[in-house]
């Protein structure tokens, strides 16, 4: 299970991510996807840096 | 006199209501431009040929009883292989489909059909309508991807084996194809069309597209599909007006916002430059331009939208994923990856950013009639290995705000350049009015040299 902390730097995303691939796919597949690994980390890290106002619900169907 | 392929939805569907034009010769016409054609350009995957011929039959029998089904009434119209066709295979463009045959019809297909529309057939789709490029050429130049996902369904019209096709977005997948291959696109509002049998990438982001040659041809393909459907979730009840009166009622010159802010940076100084000029020309013809500035949300907004589609992509396919992983494209099966490692309140997160980012679009385009940029950072680029760049079509798909692509010009490599213009939610009319009058003033209706 990926454990994010909100102050978490986009490393410390990647590296966790990294890890959970590696538990659900191996070693090998993990290999495979480090780019993607990095740009989701990435993602993950952009949306964590924003604020929403706490009374702002999920979209889903817009 | 021109041939019946080489007319829009428009012109062959006033002239089959005038009797002028058969129901069997415009099929005929279209599929013999297949065969011309798409040996080289692979755009279409599945054509029932006699079921075709039938149906056109059918549609002039009733023609001639002065019957009418509706607006498309002996039209043929095309469909990304990603739509339910009941009896016909939905392959979309994968293995683990491969051999899917539905038993209904989407609901945007049986919409066509009720309005007299002819199933033409199945364009080709990149794999699960995502990122893996497709078989198919681009028209103006093969060494140059021909975008992506609607990749058959933009080059069958933009070569005339079409005059309309459905497609879908949920990234860029109708506005970027459009672009690349000098046809027009439009995504409405979300919610507008039902997606209804329509293989999902990502519930909350997909949505119909609509691919022709004209922004009139638009609204009328519009007027067909769009309509409240209780079978998707995510469909609207907003009453669905007479959008090519209301197109006619916009053509007056528009009031045109423009951004620089990200646009100016990420464009190619090609592509800048041209965009500046048609902003020019269109202000010659009486545009009121106007800068505009992004609001702050922007900024998470690719990141939120690839975070929602990969997740939802993920949930999509689990199963499959669990057994037949092997059968998916790289892209396509990575990207389910990623969205399987990501945390719950991160997806959550992403959902409301998104709705943040709505609300903040909302607030931006109220200041116009429509916002202006270009459709895509570059022409499309010389790499078969790539559907091109989504990154300006995906706010206007996060944010479910409509949007249609216009072409605009042609790059120094003579590859087509578009311009997009995107409007506030359930105003196409006023959108396609703007777009009509774009479209217009800048004069451009784009054929590929050796398609024309």
């Amino acid at each position: 299970m990926v454990n994010m902390k909100p102050d978490d730097p986009v490393e410390e995303i990647a590296v966790q991510l990294r890890a959970q691939a590696v538990r659900l796919w191996g070693e090998q597949r993990a290999g495979e996807l480090e780019e993607s690994l990095r740009q989701t980390a990435l993602q993950l890290w952009e949306v964590g840096q924003e604020t929403v106002h706490r009374d702002l619900e999920p979209g889903f169907y817009q | 006199m021109p041939q019946p392929y080489e007319l829009t939805v428009s012109q062959a569907a006033k002239q089959i209501n005038e009797k002028k034009l058969s129901p069997v010769d415009l099929a005929q016409s279209l599929l013999e431009r297949i065969d011309a054609t798409d040996k080289d350009l692979q755009a279409w995957v599945t054509i029932d040929r006699e079921e075709v011929l039938t149906t056109a039959k059918q549609r002039e029998d009733e023609a001639r009883q002065g019957k009418s089904r509706g607006l498309l009434h002996g039209v043929p119209v095309g469909l990304k292989d990603i739509f339910y066709t009941a009896g016909m295979k939905t392959a979309a463009g994968s293995k683990v489909y491969a051999d899917f045959v539905p038993d209904f019809d989407a609901t945007s297909v049986a919409k066509i059909k009720e309005a007299g529309g002819i199933i033409l057939g199945k364009a080709v789709t990149t794999e699960f309508a995502t990122s893996d490029p497709s078989p198919t050429f681009n028209p103006w130049n093969f060494e140059h991807t021909p975008g992506g996902s609607s990749s058959g369904s933009s080059v069958a019209v933009a070569t005339k084996t079409v005059g309309a096709a459905l497609g879908s977005q949920t990234g860029g997948s109708t506005c970027r194809p459009a672009a690349y291959n000098g046809i027009v696109g439009l995504k409405a509002t979300y919610g507008r069309i039902s997606r209804y049998g329509v293989v999902p990438v990502s519930w909350s982001l997909d949505h119909v597209g609509i691919l022709v040659r004209t922004v009139e041809d638009a609204a009328l393909m519009l007027q067909v599909i769009s309509g409240e459907d209780i079978n998707d979730p995510g469909s609207s009840n907003e009453p669905v007006p007479d959008f090519i009166k209301q197109m006619a009622g916009h053509s007056q010159p528009p009031r045109i916002g423009i951004v620089s802010e990200y646009y100016s940076d990420k464009s190619t100084p090609e592509v800048w430059a041209h965009t500046q000029e048609v902003t020019k020309r269109l202000a010659a013809a009486g545009a009121e331009i106007v800068e505009l500035g992004l609001p702050g949300s922007f900024k998470s907004a690719h990141s939120a939208q690839r975070i929602v589609m990969n997740v939802e992509c993920a949930a999509f396919h689990e199963q499959f994923h669990a057994t037949q992983a092997e059968d998916y494209g790289p892209r396509v099966r990575s990207g389910m990856e990623m969205g399987m490692l990501v945390p719950a309140t991160k997806y959550l997160q992403a959902q409301r950013l998104r709705r943040q980012f709505r609300q903040d679009m909302v607030q931006m385009v109220m200041q116009v009639d429509v916002v202006l940029t270009p459709t895509t950072p570059a022409p499309a680029p010389r790499d078969r290995n790539t559907t091109g760049d989504a990154s300006f079509q995906v706010p206007w798909t996060t944010s479910g705000l409509p949007t249609v692509t216009l072409p605009s010009g042609l790059s120094e490599d003579g590859m087509p350049l578009a311009v997009q213009l995107g409007g506030l939610p359930f105003e196409e009319g006023k959108l396609l009015g703007a777009a009509k009058w774009c479209e217009t003033a800048l004069g451009v209706r784009l054929s590929p040299p050796n398609y024309s």
